[in-house]
């Protein structure tokens, strides 16, 4: 049975992290090895889990109960797995990625002869091993304590070369912001306690069943004295605090871009698998939960969508190869909020899944242009490296197509998803979809612009440098991951051709909406979609929209491919950003976010000096007290030890006496 | 016969001399012959519970006290030697460096 | 040794105020507490043969008078006995670069005079310099 061995899925990274931490620096490699047949044993595993789902349906079982309650309301804390369609998916994806890069990491790490070895090691068996315990997760308090490890693994991640300026203070902002976000998650999880005295995610007495039932009037919950719709949707936004933090949406966004000081497989790991993905999919789990509250999925829709438009246009005037994927990220992670919040469930985790693909691609390749040119990420040094490294141009090429949303590459068939479900549910009655739905289809030429200015500076024209002329060869331990992903990347979008299924009218070939209807019966596909507040209207008939809305993004991207080809793909490109005047000044900075942010954390201060006044004066006065306290009555009574034999022994004779009389004046044996 | 109570003030007095000795001196030496005292305090409530009983366990151990008081001895002996070696004298209140 | 150097002037009554109370104590429990009527041991029976019998393990065989079998105990208590003879004899022994010599037999008089010079750690080591037979010989002439 594949469901036994659930748990070693998680459990094999965590081995390696341990193997890594106390037995990499005796092991060849640094404990790479280590990592490499753990995650391929999980990713063995993971794929087994999958088929047997495929066969026997989903799965759940509770683990190990660490707490349980007792009274009225006997709460149970527990730790167990649930393996429907959606988290097998998710584990083979992750298992897949973290796979390859640690491969990756043997030519990007090991062959360029950094230092810290075991330690890059175990913290990526850790991050793997987090990623996966939370995909498993069964219930929403084991998912947030691995939301926080995850976390934890970022900031040891980023953080890696410690002894430079950037990365510590990279991890720092990546901790606090994404911890900021936590903050209101672990507000939520405790009110969907108090709520629901139950934080299963499947089952019949899960909350979003629960919420449901609460909603339709069948069971009465504790909301606190509010209508349980508007109860749900504070619920859900406070939760939602967790997923914007992680997911990188806008106004926590600060932390990505910054996190790229971490290794380069890292980041693809965090941006491609876990971390980053790890918001989206805590919304995908429990989207019963949000199905209910109209309010909470306008907001997550509205969110995504700016935060698709605000993150593209950063990206288009970057330099570093590695700021341009990183806003592109953010972006992306947008469009799958947006389909979250327009009732797209599964254009969402379509989306998540061949994001995950094609952003892993070009991190990856972005960390093979790096190692060509010793570190040296600045985009305007490059050029013309597509002959000197053909494998990495022609992958990379496939996942800058399929991040574009070029026909018939994966990034395509999912975004065009995504917005065709914005569309025909904002046609439906809902005038704040379109608006999300509008921001969306902007972002599109925007994403296929900053994406082609990055293909044709790193790859075409002439070399610009040095070392651009004469770039450092890579090995296969890079070329295999980006041949993998670049198949994948090109492929994966197959797995779901809605729009062909509707235009041309052929049954059957929309794998992954079939294959997301195969879990428990309350977190099926179909069932979100009854729950979900929005009716659908259409421009003329169904495959009328779809081939509208097709033709409209395409048209889009490949216009923004046009006018990159027209402005990059030369000899000898020069800059074009004086044209955009003081709008420059504004994207150079990051519409001045972190300046904002900053602002805001300035005003906060005098809070701040009182919380610190507290723990200086009452919390450390304690402290402080108690061990000056000891310290003086110790000093005091260490005086009785004269070392001197007769002392002691008149203490013994006293202490007998005392002893004798209390037991004889207790016992009565003086009467 | 005699009562038990008589043996048990015995066995108290001659323990508290002891005790007495071990406290208001300092010459190791006193401590030794007081320590013997204490041990023979014992002996004589086993041997008094012994005939109370009608049981021998209690004779017989007081033997192995006498055996045991010996063993103490010697070694007491000797630890008084290197005390007298390290100190250049028997008094209890010079080994003092054990403290605070 | 025939002097207590430092005499009686460390040591005082008071302490001793304890083990009167102590006494006090134990006094009034005991005459307070009663005991039954004692068993006492038959009439005409050797007691000390019976001893030996339970030291031996015999008790069963060949007493009357019931004890316990003290055989283990017996050869504990004669190893220990053992042990601590050979214990007393490492302590009164010392050594010196490797050989056994006999204690000092100066009362300890030359370590109290080079103890007041240094500390006693350079003390040890200056005596152990200086303990030569000669020296020993010297010192006993001036006892």
């Amino acid at each position: 049975m594949a469901f036994e061995y659930v748990p070693a899925i998680v459990l094999l990274p965590f081995l390696s992290f341990l193997i890594a931490l106390f037995a990499g620096k005796y092991l060849p490699k640094g404990g790479a090895l280590a990592g490499i047949a753990a995650t391929a044993g999980s990713l063995l595993l993971s794929i087994w889990a999958f088929l047997t789902v495929r066969s026997q349906g989903a799965y759940q079982e509770t683990i190990y109960t660490w707490a349980s309650g007792f009274g009225e309301q006997p709460w149970e804390l527990t730790f167990g797995v649930l393996i429907d369609p959606l988290s097998a998916m998710m584990l083979v994806i992750v298992t897949l990625i973290a796979t390859l890069v640690h491969v990756f990491s043997l030519g990007y790490m090991n062959d360029e002869g950094e230092t810290g070895l075991p330690r890059y090691y175990a913290g990526l068996g850790l991050f793997t091993a987090s990623m996966l315990g939370f995909v498993v997760a069964d219930n929403l308090l084991m998912a947030f304590m691995f939301f926080e490890l995850v976390g934890l693994c970022s900031y040891l991640l980023i953080g890696f070369s410690f002894r430079e300026d950037g990365p510590p203070s990279a991890a720092k902002k990546a901790f606090l912001v994404t911890r900021f976000g936590d903050y209101f998650f672990l507000i939520g999880v405790v009110a969907v306690f108090a709520t629901f005295g139950t934080a299963a995610f499947a089952g019949a007495e899960s909350f979003p069943v629960l919420a449901e039932e609460a909603v339709a009037g069948d069971v009465t919950v504790n909301t606190f004295g509010f209508d349980p719709t508007t109860w749900f949707t504070i619920v859900g936004l406070l939760m939602l605090g967790g997923v914007v933090g992680k997911s990188a949406q806008f106004p926590l966004h600060t932390w990505l871009p910054d996190a790229m000081e971490g290794p380069t497989p890292v980041s693809a790991l965090i941006h491609a698998a876990t971390m980053v993905a790890a918001g989206v999919y805590l919304v995908a789990r429990m989207y019963g939960f949000y199905a209910v509250s109209p309010t909470a999925l306008a907001i997550i829709a509205f969110i995504g969508g700016f935060t698709a438009l605000f993150a593209a246009t950063m990206g288009v005037v970057k330099r570093e190869i590695k700021q341009v994927l990183a806003y592109s990220t953010i972006s992306q992670y947008g469009y799958m909020m947006l389909a979250l919040g327009a009732g797209g469930y599964v254009a969402a985790t379509f989306h998540l899944m061949t994001h995950a693909f094609f952003k892993a691609l070009l991190f990856l390749g972005a960390g093979s242009v790096i190692i060509a040119m010793h570190h040296n990420e600045n985009m305007w040094d490059m050029g013309g490296l597509k002959d000197k490294m053909p494998v990495t141009y022609w992958t990379f090429l496939a996942g800058s197509l399929a991040l574009a949303g070029i026909f018939p590459f994966s990034g395509f068939w999912s975004k065009d998803e995504v917005l065709y479900e914005a569309l025909i549910h904002g046609l439906g009655g809902s005038p704040l979809l379109l608006g999300a739905y509008a921001m969306g289809l902007l972002a599109v030429p925007v994403t296929a612009f900053y994406t082609f200015r990055m293909v044709y500076l790193t790859f075409h024209g002439e070399p610009r440098s040095d070392t651009a002329r004469d770039p450092e060869p890579v090995r296969w331990n890079v070329k295999f991951p980006l041949t993998v992903l670049g198949v994948l990347a090109v492929t994966a979008g197959l797995v779901n051709m809605v729009p062909v299924q509707k235009v041309l009218g052929l049954e059957g070939i929309d794998y992954l909406h079939q294959w997301l209807d195969q879990s428990f019966d309350p977190l099926t596909a179909h069932h979100y979609a009854e729950v979900s507040p929005y009716s659908s209207g259409y421009i003329g008939g169904e495959a009328t929209t779809v081939l509208v809305g097709a033709a409209v993004s395409l048209g889009l991207a490949l216009g923004g491919l046009l006018l990159a080809t027209q402005l990059y793909n030369v000899a000898e490109p020069t800059e074009h950003t004086a044209k955009l005047g003081a709008i420059k000044d504004v994207l150079y900075n990051n519409y001045y976010q972190d300046e904002f942010q900053v602002w805001i954390a300035n005003r906060t201060r005098a809070v701040a000096s009182v919380a610190d006044t507290f723990d200086q004066g009452v919390v450390d006065g304690v402290v402080n007290g108690v061990s000056s306290v000891s310290l003086f009555s110790g000093s005091r009574i260490r005086r009785i030890q004269t070392g001197v034999v007769t002392n002691y022994a008149a203490l013994l004779t006293l202490g007998l006496t005392a002893l004798l009389l209390a037991f004889g004046l207790l016992g009565g044996w003086f009467l | 016969m005699v009562p038990a109570q008589y043996y048990l003030l015995l066995s108290a007095a001659v323990f508290c001399i002891g005790l007495f000795g071990v406290l208001t001196r300092d010459n190791a030496l006193y401590f030794l012959m007081s320590v013997e005292l204490m041990l023979n305090a014992a002996n004589i409530n086993f041997v008094a519970f012994s005939l109370f009983w009608g049981n021998l366990t209690g004779q017989t151990f007081a033997l192995f006290v006498i055996a045991l008081a010996a063993a103490e001895v010697a070694i007491g002996i000797g630890i008084i030697l290197v005390l007298y070696r390290n100190f250049g004298s028997v008094s209890v209140t010079d080994a003092a460096t054990m403290r605070w | 040794m025939t002097t207590d150097e430092t005499g009686n002037s460390g040591s005082s009554l008071v302490p001793g105020l304890a083990a009167v109370a102590l006494f006090v104590v134990m006094a009034v429990a005991i005459v307070q507490s009663s005991f039954g009527t004692a068993v006492a041991f038959p009439e005409g029976e050797s007691i000390v043969a019976h001893i030996g019998y339970a030291m031996f393990d015999l008790q069963g065989d060949m007493g009357t008078i019931a004890s316990e079998g003290f055989l283990a105990a017996f050869l504990i208590i004669a190893i220990g006995l053992d042990v601590a003879v050979d214990g007393a004899l490492f302590l009164a022994k010392r050594e010196e670069e490797g050989s056994i010599v006999a204690l000092l037999t100066d009362g300890g008089r030359e370590l109290l005079d080079t103890a007041e010079a240094t500390t006693a750690a350079t003390a040890e080591e200056a005596s152990m310099e200086t303990d030569t037979p000669d020296s020993t010989d010297t010192t006993e002439g001036s006892r």
